[in-house]
Order: C-alpha cells, then structure tokens, then sequence
C-alpha cells in the first residue's frame, strides 16, 4: 500500500509577493505540503531583491508586480529586465511566475487592467530566455468584462476564499 | 476522548473538518485511534496517522498520553509525536486543558507544542472553549488561537470552532471555520 518513506520526494516550496500570497491559507489548500509563505502586504521589487538565494533549491512561486504600475508605467522593461533579476536571484531550482491579476480597486488609475495585460505579454515573452523560470498565465481565470471578476475578489484587488481556490486548482498541477 | 463505565467502545468522528477517524478504548483507560485525512488533494497525499494512548483520572483531574505517528500513502513525509495532556476542573463549571505535544515532522524537523485550553460549562449539553495553541492544524508549526462550542446529546457531539493566526504574514486574516463531530457506539 505505502511506498517506501523517501523523505527527499518532501519538496520544499516558496510562495512570495505581495498581500496576494500573504493572505493566503497555502497550508490549508496544500495540507500535505512544506510550503512556505513568504508574502507581504504592500511589496514590490524592492522585497523581492531584499530576498536574494531565501529560495535555494526550492520550487517557487512569485506572485509580485500589482504594487509597482506606477513603477511599469514609468519604464516597463527597465522594470521587467529588473523584475527576472530579482526573480532569478531568489535562488529557486524551478520558478512559476504568476501572472499579473486583472483589479478593479476604488483607488485604481483607468490604464490599471490595460497596462497589467501589457506586463503579462512581456513578462511571458521574456521568460523563453530563462530555462527555470516559466509563467503561469491566470489573469484570464480572473477576468470578467476586461476587470478583476467580483465574485473572486472582495475589493477589486485582494481575493475571497473562491479567488484562492481558483488560483489552488491553477498550482495544484505543479505541486507534486 | 469520551470516557465511559463501559469495558470497551467505538468512536467514529471527524476532527477539524479535514480528518475522519475511528477510535477503540478498552478497559476505560487504554484506547487506540485510526485517522484519516480527507485534504483536497491527490489520494497519495493523504495522510494516515496511528494513536495510541492512556488516560485517567484523579479527583478533579484527567490526564492521558499518547503516541501518534502518521505518514502520507506516497511517503512524501512522516510525522510522529505524542500528546500529554491534563485537565483540572477548577470548580464543576470551569476547567483548565494544557497539553504539550513534542512532534517531529520529517520536513519541517522537530518542535516542542503546548495548547491552553480553558472551558467553560454554560450547560449539561453545551460548553464553550477558547485555546492558545502552537500545535499544527495541518503540518506548519502556527500559533493561533482558537474558540468553538461543544454540543452534546446522548452519544452525539458536535464541536464548530474558529481558528486565528496570532503571528506571522497572515496574522488575524486567514481565519479557518473547523467543525468537529463523535458518535460514540
């Protein structure tokens, strides 16, 4: 019934960025899981460049960039050439960038949802020059009528219980 | 565990809304426990975990032990550990539960747990309980703190409870709604 108790199938996993992986129950979506949430509320770039080879050998799992658009807006591949920098020095054997979400915040710029479709086009072709790092595209599993979908997110930004586990059904196919 | 006057009996329950179990206690005091998680995940992750413990009682105190150890179908990692654990009844309506809880986890290594536990009795069938506990809910040491209700008719209880994460990045935000439940034959 059981095979045998190899403790190196045990992969560690990452997840960092912003109050999107900071607010999220990782544990109790992947219970059988060693996974780690490094997210904090209201980071950006600079928190994941203050976090260089934290990852080492571990799968990760970044979902990090909606607290910079004015940051993409000013420079959008300065920012992404500094975003795979930042990235890649977290040390992951494997990385999966989750792409950037659709949002609807009160607060929100109008060019919000245009300029994060924008960054994930980039970021999706940037990727093919790092063979760790791969992007997840969820921002259509988000989206409904060109914004954040309401029934996945209790704000416009941050996700409900239902946008987690939308976002789960996405990871659970490599979290192994 | 519930105690009885009876030599032997079954329990079947649901602990924490994620784990099904099937306990067996004989000679009032000596029981053993299979349970089995029913996580949202892949049937080789499931996790498989074996009790088996001694409890009794001395005037206003209960206290028991037991030994666990657990592992997934897959083996992707174990966890053993034991419970000790000691109840006082302070006056008949109001008690006091710690428990300390040395587990080690193959991936997360080893930790020394505690959980504080006060209860208060509102009614025969009906109680309320906070903790403060440092004891996994899954695998991920946490500390939180945790209030519920204890429901009971006949041989039927019911406990729902609420989980709060007092530390780390998600502290007060990601709170669990857990449901626990026994029937004991």
């Amino acid at each position: 019934m059981f095979s045998s108790c190899n403790t190196d199938e045990d992969i560690a996993y990452c997840a960092i960025g912003d109050s999107l992986i900071a607010r999220w129950d990782i544990q109790s979506d992947f219970p059988s899981h060693q996974i780690y949430n490094m997210g904090v509320s209201g980071s950006g770039i600079d928190y994941l460049e203050s976090k260089q080879n934290s990852c080492k050998g571990r799968i990760v799992f970044v979902l990090s960039g909606t607290n910079d658009l004015s940051k993409i807006r000013n420079n959008i591949n300065a920012y992404s050439d500094r975003y795979f920098n930042a990235i890649e020095g977290l040390g992951g054997e494997r990385t999966y960038i989750i792409s950037l979400l659709p949002r609807n915040f009160d607060s929100d710029d109008n060019d919000y949802n245009e300029l994060i479709k924008t960054f994930n086009k980039l970021i999706i072709e940037q990727a093919k020059n790092y063979p760790t790092i791969n992007v997840l595209d969820v921002h259509d599993s988000f989206t409904k009528d060109g914004t954040m979908n309401e029934q996945l997110s209790y704000d416009g930004l941050h996700l409900n219980n239902y946008g987690y586990e939308v976002l789960s059904s996405i990871l659970r196919k490599y979290i192994k | 565990m519930t105690a009885m006057n009876t030599n032997a009996q079954v329990s079947l329950g649901l602990r924490d809304t994620r784990y099904v179990y099937a306990d067996y206690e004989f000679k009032n005091h000596i029981d053993v426990k299979l349970e089995h998680s029913i996580y949202s995940e892949k049937f080789n992750f499931q996790l498989l975990k074996l009790y088996a413990g001694y409890n009794n009682q001395f005037k206003a105190l209960s206290y028991g032990a037991d030994a666990f150890y657990g592992r997934t179908y897959k083996g992707s990692y174990y966890t053993i550990g034991a419970h000790v654990y000691g109840e006082y009844s302070i006056i008949p309506v109001f008690a006091i539960k710690a428990t300390i809880v040395p587990i080690y986890d193959s991936g997360f290594d080893y930790k020394t747990c505690f959980e504080v536990q006060p209860k208060v009795a509102l009614t025969k069938e009906i109680s309320v309980h906070a903790a403060y506990t440092t004891i996994p809910e899954y695998r991920e040491f946490e500390n939180r703190m945790r209030g519920g209700f204890t429901f009971k008719s006949g041989k039927l209880s019911a406990t729902p409870a609420i989980s709060i994460p007092v530390s780390g990045n998600n502290k007060y935000k990601s709170i669990r709604v857990l449901a626990s439940m026994a029937y004991t034959f």
